[in-house]
């Protein structure tokens, strides 16, 4: 077979060429969008998830349909563990928007996490997180920063807020969530359950 | 938040040791243990307060902790604890991983410990704790994710932490902690969540895991013939209230809750133990020395795991328990044998109770014709009836099968004659939760 024929046949068929705009989404629009065309992405294309989608740019106007912001318009960023085992990640609170960026942060287990916070509003905030031993407050004056450091140590989903003024229900609310396992000393002696959700 | 937090507590709990929690009715100005005394009796020995003065008592201080921000299953968010009083320095917990030190003249906060708790942690029944325990200077409690932690009495510093339940598998922890000799004493809870119970021992100082026992046997175990298939795996019988301890006999006496699921027996039939329950317990190995069943195959969710109240009478060792299927047990506690069984409210259902002369478990005759409790449901309206074949008893509502309604109180706890007594009670059903 001669390669002419060969490119020929790939362009024509159409799930080929859903592959190659795949391949070129990266390029054309940036990596986050890439992640769209996953299997399991494409799978929640069912109606309700369209229209919850459609609306959220709607709502997302203050003072259009609501005053708040919604929680999640600030992204997702997975923590980073360095040498020292500590994991780090860094938050923004951008101007006039009254949102945490990202506002979902991603611990891959648990452990200690260093958030950096910059205050790049013309608002004050604060940033009230959980953590062992007690809750922490970290204070953001206008334009400028301040880091934090707590300690989670139990998987599961934990939220962080400002409580400054209501700015939490006004879009300031984030989530923190910690992978992992139960370590196999604390688990029961049994055969493996059926789990709700598992595949 | 922390305003006026002083940081540092007297270290009374620094000579708090076995000696004197054995013997903590000798000291009434303080509250060692969960119920006072090892025995379970809650009683008090100081007289100042009595039936002429007290319309008198007054509100001399408060302490309120309201829910920050999210919490998980915050209707149930309450406060369940009983206060651990050494030396005028009272240590109490509050749900969602708070612990505080108060000083107990005028309730000024010492220090305050909180364990961040996910907000996706199944709480099968409530987001409560029952309190701490207290021993050799620390502080041990419970958060709802199953951890065991020691505080530093003095700083409210953790010491350790341990894990011993799985919240992948629903499982939670709420009850407080026994310290006993030197060890501390933890019980699981989730009865509601298809988990199997159990109890864990762990070394005072270190924290070194010391024994589990779980309260259902797996197949081959004594007693996993009373229960049937794989159910024994999703069995229940959570130990989610603390024990009590004999010296003497150095046997722990622990309940256990409700089979799991609670309300329908048709997937374990057997009398399901060690479901419902009282287990005497060696506290140095976990060994079960005898064992009490309150209500076989239980479908009410009774969920005995009600304290097992300790007393002497007459030159003899007996064990009390007031069960939620509306008897009074006496049991001899050397020997766990069968005593006596009054009524006090109105049974919800026929139960089988185990006498010298007929047993619902091994090692004694069977009872003539099988009495496990049985349920009739009659669905009207979308609800479940459990009907008691108990003749001229009262026949109450207990829960709704309709998952949006609350849990029903019986209508009224009215008399009914079973055996020689005739009590009659207004009082409500409990409402604790595991
Ligand atoms: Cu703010």
């Amino acid at each position: 077979m001669s390669t002419p024929l060969f490119w020929r046949g790939v362009l024509m068929t159409p799930t080929l060429q859903f592959i190659a705009l795949a391949v070129l989404a990266p390029v054309l629009t940036g990596c986050s969008y890439a992640g769209l065309v996953r299997p399991s992405v494409l799978k929640e294309l069912n109606p309700r998830v369209a229209a919850l989608v459609n609306e959220l740019p709607n709502v997302d106007h203050p003072n259009n349909h609501l005053v708040a912001k919604i929680y999640a318009l600030g992204g997702l960023s997975h923590a980073k563990a360095g040498r020292d085992g500590v994991m780090r990640a860094g938050i923004r609170v951008p101007k006039d928007q009254y949102i945490w960026e990202p506002a979902f942060i991603v611990m891959p287990h648990a452990g200690e996490l260093e958030l950096e916070f910059d205050n790049r509003d013309q608002a004050i905030h604060m940033a009230f997180l959980p953590s062992n031993g007690g809750r922490q407050l970290l204070y953001l004056p206008v334009h400028r920063r301040g880091t934090a450091r707590i300690t989670l140590d139990q998987p599961g989903l934990y939220w962080f807020g400002c409580p400054v003024a209501n700015h939490a229900g006004r879009g300031m609310l984030g989530f923190i969530w910690v992978y992992g396992e139960t370590p196999k000393e604390a688990r029961l002696d049994r055969p493996p359950q059926p789990q709700p959700e598992s595949d | 938040m922390d305003a006026g937090l002083e940081g540092r507590a007297p270290s009374v709990v620094q000579g708090a040791t076995y000696e004197r929690l054995a013997k903590a009715r000798a000291e009434p100005q303080n509250w060692l243990t969960y119920y006072g005394a090892y025995d379970g009796q809650r009683y008090s020995a100081l007289d100042q307060i009595h039936s002429g003065n007290v319309k008198d008592l007054a509100v001399a201080w408060v302490f309120q902790h309201p829910p920050l921000g999210l919490v998980s299953t915050p209707v149930t968010y309450a406060f369940e604890a009983t206060p651990i009083v050494v030396d005028g320095v009272l240590f109490m917990t509050g749900p969602d991983g708070y612990v505080w030190a108060l000083d107990a003249a005028n309730g000024k906060l010492l220090w305050q410990y909180h364990h961040a708790i996910p907000l996706d942690v199944p709480l099968c029944c409530g987001n409560v704790n029952r309190g701490v325990a207290v021993a050799e200077g620390k502080v041990f409690f419970v958060n709802v994710t199953g951890r065991l932690i020691a505080l530093d009495a003095t700083t409210g510093q953790p010491v350790w932490d341990k894990l011993f339940v799985d919240v992948r598998a629903g499982e939670s922890a709420t009850l407080a902690p026994l310290a006993v000799k030197d060890k501390v004493l933890v019980g699981s809870s989730g009865g509601e969540y298809g988990v199997r119970g159990h109890l864990d021992a762990f070394e005072i100082n270190t924290g070194r895991h010391l024994w589990r026992r779980y309260t259902v046997p797996k197949p081959g175990e004594p007693g996993s013939k009373t229960w049937a298939g794989d159910a024994w795996a999703r069995g229940g019988g959570t130990a989610w209230i603390t024990g009590t301890y004999d010296a003497d006999l150095d046997l722990v006496f622990w309940g256990t809750g409700n089979p799991g699921p609670d309300f329908d027996g048709s997937m374990r039939p057997g009398d399901n133990l060690y479901t419902n329950s009282v287990l005497a317990l060696n506290p140095d190995d976990g060994s079960l020395q005898w064992h009490y069943q309150w209500t076989p195959h239980d479908v009410w969710d009774y969920d005995g795991v009600n304290e097992n109240i300790l007393f002497d009478q007459e030159g003899r060792m007996y064990l009390a328990h007031f069960d939620k299927n509306g008897y009074l047990f006496i049991l001899d506690r050397m020997t766990g044998g069968f005593v006596s069984a009054i009524p006090f409210a109105a049974p919800l259902g026929e139960i089988s109770i185990a006498t010298p002369e007929k047993s619902v478990y091994s090692g004694r005759p069977r009872p003539q014709g099988r009495t496990s409790a049985r349920v009739r449901p009659a669905r009207r309206n979308g609800r479940m009836r459990l009907t008691a074949p108990e003749p001229g008893c009262p026949i109450p509502r207990w829960w709704s099968s309709a998952a949006s309604s609350n849990p029903r109180p019986p209508n009224s706890a009215r008399a009914c004659r079973i055996g020689a007594a005739r009590w009659r009670t207004a009082a409500s059903p409990n409402r604790a939760s595991s």
